[in-house]
């Protein structure tokens, strides 16, 4: 079912990050802490080629 | 902080593929330059990639670079080849800087002794595969017509059962004809620890299949119903999807580390069997020679590659799409999709939306609101 916001050219929410461990979603915890991770490892941001495996990610939680 | 630089090296081992996929964007393209390749990698031209990326390292410092070895079918070598490579590659490579080494397989050659032999080396391995039952496998067929689907099984089986550290992920083409909920439980019955699903390889000259449905999104809805599955799946196991973590990661402020979304330069270049440095495989669906260069190992640096403009091209970000896509309020998410998505045959360039993005802005909107449940949202816009 379509969200009532699923419309072309409606701006997307920005929504408030909360910290590593700050929602009890188990799937939106893994991609914080991926994020924390990845915005703690000084990298300039990259986009990798898709047919291919990542490697490993950190457990929801891990510390970086 | 690391210079910007190129941090994935696709390296071909084998030009040619036991299987004959009906949607190959490889052997079913305008490019056909495999046929001008050796059939397997040399000793030599792995030697001297190995020492270009070390070059490049030394240059650059990244903390870390990810070697992937591919094909056409890499396993056509048998394990040895991609081992020797993988050392080649970290023998050369300085100090300092991490080098993570993938294989990406069909599995029909992935044997129980090369299973190991690869495992034991730290070479992560990665299957194609479109489900997780015969019939979602029926587009991927050998050469005779033959599903490759049983032993396709037997590898993803054999892997999360005998060596779990390897198990790289599964990698399924998204067909807006199968029900999302059978390909994503019969993958997860694979147990991967990752998964993602791609886009097939299109662009605005060869129209996605399933176009002509009533839907106007059938793979944007398609996504949609797999991302409700992922999101609300409190199982054990859970495997990271990485199109949807990705949306998800970039929705939540991020950059995207995928070339399928985001905004991010895409840091990755081929080197084929010959030594030749290329852009990604999936430019070959555009036209002939699409993904090439000029350049190679034995004659050029990967600095040299950084600074072409066709590989430019694709690190271009905003200032790289069309009008459409720079003032349109999703683009920073979508970052208009693959690249090679973007052709249009009729005017020969990719400053066009991604021929995919109705499906994408039916995703992206469609995690916002999954997200939009969770999270409270501030008051600024994202334009």
């Amino acid at each position: 079912m379509r969200s009532p916001d699923d419309a072309p050219g409606i701006p997307l929410p920005v929504f408030e990050r909360p910290g590593v461990g700050g929602t009890p979603h188990p799937v939106l915890a893994a991609v914080l802490a991926e994020l924390h991770a990845r915005e703690t490892e000084d990298e300039l941001p990259a986009a990798y080629y898709g047919d291919s495996p990542d490697p490993p990610s950190p457990p929801a939680g891990a510390a970086p | 902080m690391s210079s910007d630089c190129l941090r994935q090296f696709v390296l071909k081992v084998h030009s040619r593929c036991n299987l004959d996929c009906t949607y190959c964007y490889i052997y079913r393209s305008p490019d056909t330059s495999w046929r001008d390749r050796p059939h397997h990698v040399g000793e030599h031209t792995m030697r001297q990639t190995a020492r270009r990326i070390a070059e490049h390292v030394a240059t650059h410092r990244p903390r870390s670079v990810r070697v992937d070895l591919h094909g056409g079918e890499p396993l056509l070598t048998g394990p040895e080849p991609l081992v020797a490579y993988a050392d080649t590659v970290r023998r050369a490579v300085p100090d300092g800087t991490d080098v993570t080494v993938t294989v990406q397989t069909n599995g029909t050659l992935l044997t129980r002794p090369a299973l190991d032999r690869l495992a034991d080396a730290g070479i992560r391995i990665g299957i194609s595969l479109d489900g997780g039952t015969a019939a979602l496998n029926a587009r991927r067929v050998d050469h005779a017509g033959r599903p490759s689907w049983p032993a396709a099984r037997r590898a993803a089986r054999m892997l999360a059962a005998r060596r779990p550290d390897a198990y790289g992920g599964l990698l399924c083409t998204v067909d807006p004809a199968t029900d999302p909920a059978e390909v994503y439980s019969s993958l997860r019955a694979l147990a991967p620890p990752a998964l993602d699903f791609l886009l097939p390889h299109v662009h605005w000259g060869s129209r996605p299949p399933g176009r002509h449905r009533p839907a106007p999104t059938p793979y944007g809805d398609w996504l949609a119903e797999a991302f409700d599955l992922w999101w609300d799946d409190g199982t054990r196991g859970l495997p990271r999807v990485r199109l949807f973590t990705e949306i998800a990661a970039l929705l939540l402020g991020g950059s995207s580390r995928t070339d399928a979304v985001g905004l991010s330069p895409i840091a990755a270049v081929v080197v084929e069997t010959d030594g030749t440095i290329e852009r990604l495989d999936s430019l070959k669906t555009a036209y002939p020679h699409a993904p090439a260069t000029g350049l190679d190992v034995h004659r050029n640096s990967f600095d040299e590659a950084l600074g072409h403009p066709r590989i430019a091209a694709l690190r271009a970000g905003l200032g790289g799409l069309g009008e459409d896509c720079r003032a349109c309020p999703v683009v920073r998410i979508c970052g208009g999709g693959n690249y090679a998505h973007r052709y249009s045959r009729r005017t020969g360039h990719f400053r066009h939306p991604s021929v995919h993005c109705a499906d994408l802005e039916r995703i992206i909107r469609h995690a916002a609101a999954r997200i939009g449940e969770q999270l409270s949202v501030s008051s600024r816009s994202l334009v």
